[in-house]
């Protein structure tokens, strides 16, 4: 019934007033210092129950000042889930403002959980009676080279579901893990004499090829329509740009699919919406909204976030770089320069001084003029990036 | 009204008159025509000589001055003369056959102002004594002479009855009501409504005077001795009584019943500063008392604490939805074509409804008749030309205006390359045509378009435009009956194309269109009601939202909200009501009643739950024309005035009103892509009650006016909106939508003086307008249900406009507005959700941004008024915002790199300077 804008419109209208008046009223637009007024301590509650069985996870903390990153976590809180058969889960804390179920436990479809809160200071806090929505899964992952609409070219990851008549909404998270190979990696290290002679011994340790893990952050959002409302069986969960060294050798990625209800869907865009772009001359209209925890006694004491039930399906799927730029250049290792460049005693800094602060590793001895040639270590050290040890889902 | 008129004689018009300097004159002449002499004064003199060849055939004159005062000349050459001259305030001199020009009224002008017995006093107004032995038919100053019967002895002492017929010589239709009096003596009478009259008079020599509204004054001498009869063939009053209707105003103030009116009269705004040179006559409305804008560069105005909707703005009778270019910066109302802007912001006239706070009726001028005319202006952005056509000589004339962005040189000159090849642009074209078909009918047919396009990059194109037409036809049944019919139509729509190539590229648009026929009838029902009654009846038609895809790429589904359709109309009447000369009473009543009409699915749901997917029920089908749902009420508007002295008055008026039709906007401020909507099955229409009290004094004969008025207004089922509702292409829009309560109060004082070297305004208002939104469910509710101040709660508000002439050609303006922040909701806070920080915002309105001021200067320069020259040119030079005050137009939030940084924007952060020149020809 409720259809949602397409992007490209919202957008649209947005830069064609802004950009408009902008110019012809030559407009300013400046930063300025909020002081922050009256600052409102709220609690904001991070509770997604899901149909795995497992210790469910709730976090707990406060908000903090504007320019300050300083989340205060909630303690010592009581926390509980009852169903609709009064069957009471029970949280402990496992960390300051991490609280597990005591028991594992799966969401069932058609059963009603509700959140019960209490805090330290005797506050208590309830949630509206939610449900699990059904449960769609993922058909599979889909992996393209393509552009994306900055027309900046990579790789494009979007998750498959089963079409359905009615809206679907989803909420995604993602892992992935990658593989680093350093590129000036030589597997030898220089150690000087206390004469001053140099020796060349083998690394013991793995230094060149490494895995790297990486979760996703932030609220990614996705439905089972299109911009106007055409039924949709694909999301792009995941774009990464081809001079992103995550995909340089192998890539892989779990992407974790939450299906919530309208509600939550809708909770949710909003907080993305009023922290994400401004809009210079008309101004959305921003406010605070109520989320489906509520505090229970009389008085005004806030809570930011959704509490909700999601069915959850996950996929993962690995990918290789040269499969998608075949005979191309691999993207940028690092920022910095890896070739190699000749160090001793006279350079500055000295020879001595780059290896025993762990800065470089030895490259190559010039065998006429004897010099030594270093790269940074980063260069031939993926132990810098990653880890070496493979990850337990890896697969070649 | 006609007590005006008696003021302005008094004070008013002599006050004018004498502010003129007589120049003097060197002549000489010999035997000469008058032609000659006429053409002479001509020459030495900015003056002009109005009056017919023929008049002066074979008049000569000798005459030898030097530096005589002109009047002193004129006496001179017109004394041998049947020509009488009267100097107007434009340097006019207007010659006449037989008749003095009175620059008084003769007291029975107003027979309902005396003791309505017109045998009462007559004074003496006559400046020339009539000699009594003449016994030609016309005495040297042109008085006729009418004998009836002969002389006898016995008739010494005796009196005759002198009848006849009062005719106006043009349309030889009769005159009624005119007064006939006999000079010296106490003897009146009026004739009936065929013209009729019978008078008594004594034996011998009589000076009977005879007078009207619009029709010339005229004296003759009748000799009776024996009844008689005589009759009259008058000319219609001269044009010169326009002006004083103008000046008649000057107790406006104070005598009329309404309050909370304010009147803009373009003439008087041309020297006010100007943003960008363009004259703005609803940027100058805003100055006054009760009516904000919610800042530089936001349509809409917000009138004692109403929303932008709430206001019904009318161009010639049309409804104009968007009456601004370039999103609110620009008025779209043509200030050359337009003659003034009447806005009612407390008591609405009967005749208006379908809004709750104001009425803005902006009238186009009427073109000359007599000759062709126009006026032409170029500014920075636009350049404007007016041209004046008479169709048929004295009858008929056209008047068209246009107006158009002519340079891109801002756009042009910014540094920034991406924004080259943006484009802006707007135009607005009107055509008025006026025919006096004869003395009872006239008509009026006005047509109206304007438009905006921006291209801000080569693929994407944004417009918006207004277009319009109306119809009037005035006509008079006699002197006391009159009536108008009304026909109008209106449009509104704006478009957004975008096309890159892309599967995004699409074509949305929205339209509005009414269509209004409308009678209204005046009855004069004698000294103490006059009646205003009538009926009108309004069509309106939706097309809220259509979406297509744009070229082949396009992936875009086509989608469509299907069409909406009103019927809105009403019955009105009002009497104006005066029980006694201190006391007088307006009562109205309007019964409006609206139908939203099908074809329709209207979406039902559970009663007395929040409207959302989850409480609906089903979808009811309405074929075409049947009612949905319809909707009705009473609305009074009462007034009363009450004299507390001459020039001192007490006035209260309680109105109510009732709106059907919303906009639907989730910004902060109106724009441009604000949609209207009709009421239907699940939107109420709002309503609004006022109260309003004020004090009205002149002082030191009219020339200060200072009025203090209080208002207490309630509002019920205003709109607003769920926090980041979906409203454009939404089907389901009552699910977004909240209806809640407002209210809001204000004292608004004015300080205006309107004539002198120092004129101008001062104005300050105290108000507040807040909000309630106090459902019975969670997502219902605002700020806790309680009341918060509203987007355009600015409780401080201070005005000044003032203009200082140093000579006739050159003056100074100067304009200072303050005003406090509007309201704003404001981050209040950070944190942590799903691994990303996050901002969260206050209550609704907690907050306020900076203070609003501006200093704005201008310079004028009128050109010279010699006839000789080709055109009357007028140059002003602006600056606006003098202080370059930077004022926040808004504040926003972005999180950027995981901070969160707040940015402000302002409009016109910097001193502008323009230059404007104008002429007319």
């Amino acid at each position: 019934m409720h259809r949602s804008l397409p992007i490209t419109l919202k957008r649209m209208s947005r830069i064609a007033i802004t950009i408009a008046i902008g110019t012809l009223v030559k407009m300013c637009v400046e930063p300025f210092e909020v002081e922050t007024q009256d600052f409102e301590k709220a609690l904001v509650v991070d509770a997604t129950i899901t149909d795995e069985l497992k210790r469910q996870q709730i976090l707990l903390s406060r908000t903090f000042l504007l320019k300050e990153f300083d989340p205060v976590a909630e303690e010592n809180a009581m926390v509980k889930i009852i169903d609709d058969l009064q069957n009471e889960y029970l949280f402990q804390e496992v960390e300051p403002g991490r609280y597990e179920s005591v028991d594992v436990f799966g969401a069932e479809s058609n059963r009603g959980y509700q959140l019960i809160i209490t805090l330290q200071n005797g506050n208590s806090y309830s949630s509206e009676l939610e449900r699990l929505s059904s449960t769609n899964l993922i058909d599979s992952l889909s992996v393209t080279r393509t552009k994306n609409e900055n027309d900046e070219e990579g790789i494009s990851i979007s998750v498959m579901f089963g079409s359905s008549t009615d809206p679907l909404y989803y909420r995604y998270e993602y892992e992935e893990a990658y593989k680093i190979i350093a590129p000036q990696w030589k597997g030898e290290r220089l150690i000087f004499s206390s004469s001053g002679e140099a020796f060349i011994f083998p690394i013991e340790r793995e230094e060149r090829v490494c895995y790297a893990e990486a979760v996703s952050s932030g609220i990614i959002l996705g439905s089972s329509f299109g911009p106007t409302g055409d039924p949709k069986n694909s999301f792009e969960v995941r774009f990464i740009d081809r001079n992103n060294t995550i995909i340089s050798h192998r890539y892989s990625i779990l992407v974790k699919q939450f299906e919530i209800s309208k509600q939550a869907y809708d909770y949710l865009e909003l907080l993305k919406r009023f922290s994400g772009q401004g809009n210079l001359l008309s101004q959305t209209q921003p406010g605070f909204f109520d989320s489906n925890v509520h505090f229970d006694g009389e008085g005004d004491q806030r809570v930011l976030g959704f509490f909700d039930i999601s069915a959850v399906s996950t996929r993962r799927i690995f990918l290789d770089y040269i499969d998608y730029f075949p005979d191309e250049e691999l993207p940028p290792y690092v920022d910095e320069d890896c070739s190699p460049y000749v160090a001793g005693p006279g350079t500055n800094p000295t020879l001595s001084y780059l290896l025993n602060n762990n800065l470089v590793r030895y490259y190559s001895t010039d065998p006429l003029s004897g010099n030594i040639s270093v790269v940074p270590r980063i260069c031939a050290d993926c132990t810098l990036l990653g880890d070496t040890e493979v990850p337990e889902f890896w697969e070649e | 009204m006609k007590i005006f008129f008696k003021i302005i004689i008094l004070f008013g018009f002599h006050w004018m008159v004498s502010q003129e300097q007589m120049p003097t004159l060197t002549l000489s002449f010999e035997n000469s025509n008058i032609n000659e002499v006429l053409l002479a004064i001509e020459e030495q003199t900015d003056y002009r000589f109005l009056y017919l060849k023929n008049w002066l055939n074979d008049q000569i004159v000798s005459i030898d001055f030097n530096n005589a005062a002109m009047n002193v000349v004129l006496d001179t050459v017109f004394d041998q003369t049947v020509l009488n001259y009267y100097i107007t305030r434009d340097r006019k001199i207007i010659l006449t056959q037989n008749r003095v020009i009175h620059d008084v009224f003769p007291e029975e002008f107003f027979p309902n102002d005396k003791d309505s017995t017109l045998a009462g006093e007559v004074s003496e107004y006559e400046e020339r004594v009539i000699p009594i032995f003449s016994s030609t038919e016309k005495t040297s100053n042109g008085i006729r002479t009418i004998r009836i019967g002969k002389e006898n002895k016995n008739h010494r002492g005796k009196k005759f009855t002198l009848s006849g017929v009062a005719r106006n010589k043009i349309t030889g239709e009769p005159i009624s009501e005119m007064a006939i009096t006999t000079m010296g003596r106490n003897v009146g009478t009026v004739t009936n409504e065929t013209g009729f009259y019978r008078i008594e008079i004594p034996a011998g020599v009589n000076v009977i005077e005879t007078s009207a509204l619009g029709i010339e004054s005229s004296r003759t001498r009748v000799i009776i001795f024996n009844d008689g009869k005589l009759d009259f063939d008058l000319g219609e009053g001269l044009e010169v009584l326009d002006e004083v209707i103008v000046e008649a105003d000057a107790t406006k103030n104070v005598e009329q019943v309404a309050m909370g009116v304010t009147e803009v009269e373009i003439e008087k705004i041309k020297t006010i500063p100007l943003v960008m040179g363009e004259r703005d006559m609803l940027k100058v409305a805003a100055t006054m008392p009760g009516i904000t804008t919610a800042g530089e560069g936001a349509s809409g105005f917000n009138v004692r604490g109403g929303r932008a909707d709430q206001n019904l703005i009318l161009l010639d009778n049309a409804v104009i939805y968007n009456p601004t270019h370039f999103f609110g910066i620009f008025s779209a109302l043509n200030p050359f074509t337009s003659n003034s802007i009447d806005i009612y912001k407390g008591n609405i006239p009967t005749e208006y409804g379908g809004r709750l706070s104001s009425v803005f009726d902006v009238k186009t001028k009427d073109g000359n008749v007599q000759k062709f005319s126009g006026e032409a202006s170029l500014g920075p952005v636009t350049g404007n030309l007016t041209l004046e056509m008479p169709i048929v000589k004295g009858r008929s004339s056209l008047l068209v205006g246009g107006r158009a962005t002519y340079s891109r040189w801002i756009l042009r000159s910014l540094k920034e390359e991406s924004l080259k090849n943006s484009k802006a642009s707007f135009y607005d074209a009107i055509a008025k045509y006026s025919h006096h078909v004869n003395e009872n009918n006239d008509i009026k047919l006005t047509g109206y378009y304007s438009n905006d396009a921006f291209n801000v990059t080569s693929d994407s194109l944004f417009g918006y435009s207004n277009r319009l037409g109306s119809f009037e036809w005035s006509h008079k049944f006699n002197e006391k009956h009159k009536s108008s019919l009304l026909l109008a139509n209106s449009e509104y729509k704006f478009n957004i194309q975008f096309e890159e190539g892309s599967p995004g590229d699409f074509d949305l648009g929205y339209r509005i269109n009414e269509t209004q026929l409308k009678l209204k009838m005046k009855y004069l029902g004698g000294k103490a009601h006059n009646f205003d009654y009538g009926f009108s009846s309004k069509l309106y038609k939706v097309d809220p939202g259509t979406i297509t895809p744009l070229g082949t790429e396009s992936k875009v589904a086509e989608n469509s909200i299907p069409e909406e359709r009103g019927w809105e109309s009403a019955v009105f009447v009002s009497d104006e009501f005066k029980p006694s000369e201190k006391l007088a009473l307006n009562f109205g009543l309007r019964y409006s009643f609206f139908a939203a009409l099908g074809e329709s699915i209207q979406r039902v749901y559970e009663e007395g739950a929040p409207k959302n997917e989850g409480t609906f029920l089903e979808e009811k089908q309405f074929s075409k024309n049947e009612a949905i749902k319809t909707y009705d009420g009473l609305e009074a508007r009462l007034g009363v005035r009450y004299f507390l002295g001459p020039d001192f008055s007490i006035k209260a008026s309680y109105n109510n009103t009732l709106q059907y039709i919303h906009t639907l906007s989730n910004n902060t401020t109106a724009s441009p892509t604000d949609t209207w909507k009709l009421s239907d099955l699940n939107i109420r229409p709002q309503r609004a009650d006022q109260i309003s009290v004020g004090l009205f004094k002149n002082l030191d004969n009219n020339r200060y006016e200072l009025s203090l008025e209080g208002y207490y207004k309630r509002l019920k089922d205003i709109i607003d909106y769920k926090i980041g509702a979906e409203l454009l292409l939404n089907e389901a829009i009552e699910t977004e939508v909240l209806q809640g309560e407002g209210k809001a109060y204000g004292v608004e004082f004015l300080l205006k003086k309107n004539e002198g070297r120092l004129n101008g305004w001062l104005g300050y208002t105290f108000s507040r307008s807040l909000t309630k939104f106090d459902g019975d469910f969670e997502g219902e509710r605002i700020n806790n249900g309680e009341y918060f101040p509203s987007n355009f709660d600015k409780p401080h508000d201070l005005s000044l406009v003032a203009n200082y002439k140093l000579t006739k050609r050159f003056s100074f303006s100067t304009n200072f507005v303050y005003q406090t922040g509007r309201p704003v909701t404001f981050p209040v806070g950070s944190y942590v959700y799903k691994g990303e920080e996050l901002v969260f915002y206050s209550d609704r309105n907690k907050f306020r941004i900076p203070d609003y001021y501006r200093l704005d200067v201008s310079f004028n320069v009128e050109g010279n008024h010699r006839i000789k020259k080709f055109a009357h040119s007028f140059w002003n030079i602006s600056i606006y915002n003098l202080l370059g005050r930077n004022n926040p137009y808004s504040v926003f939030f972005v999180t950027e790199n995981g901070q969160v940084k707040a940015y402000k924007s302002s409009i016109f952060s910097v001193p502008i300077p323009t230059i404007t020149y104008n002429f007319k020809f």
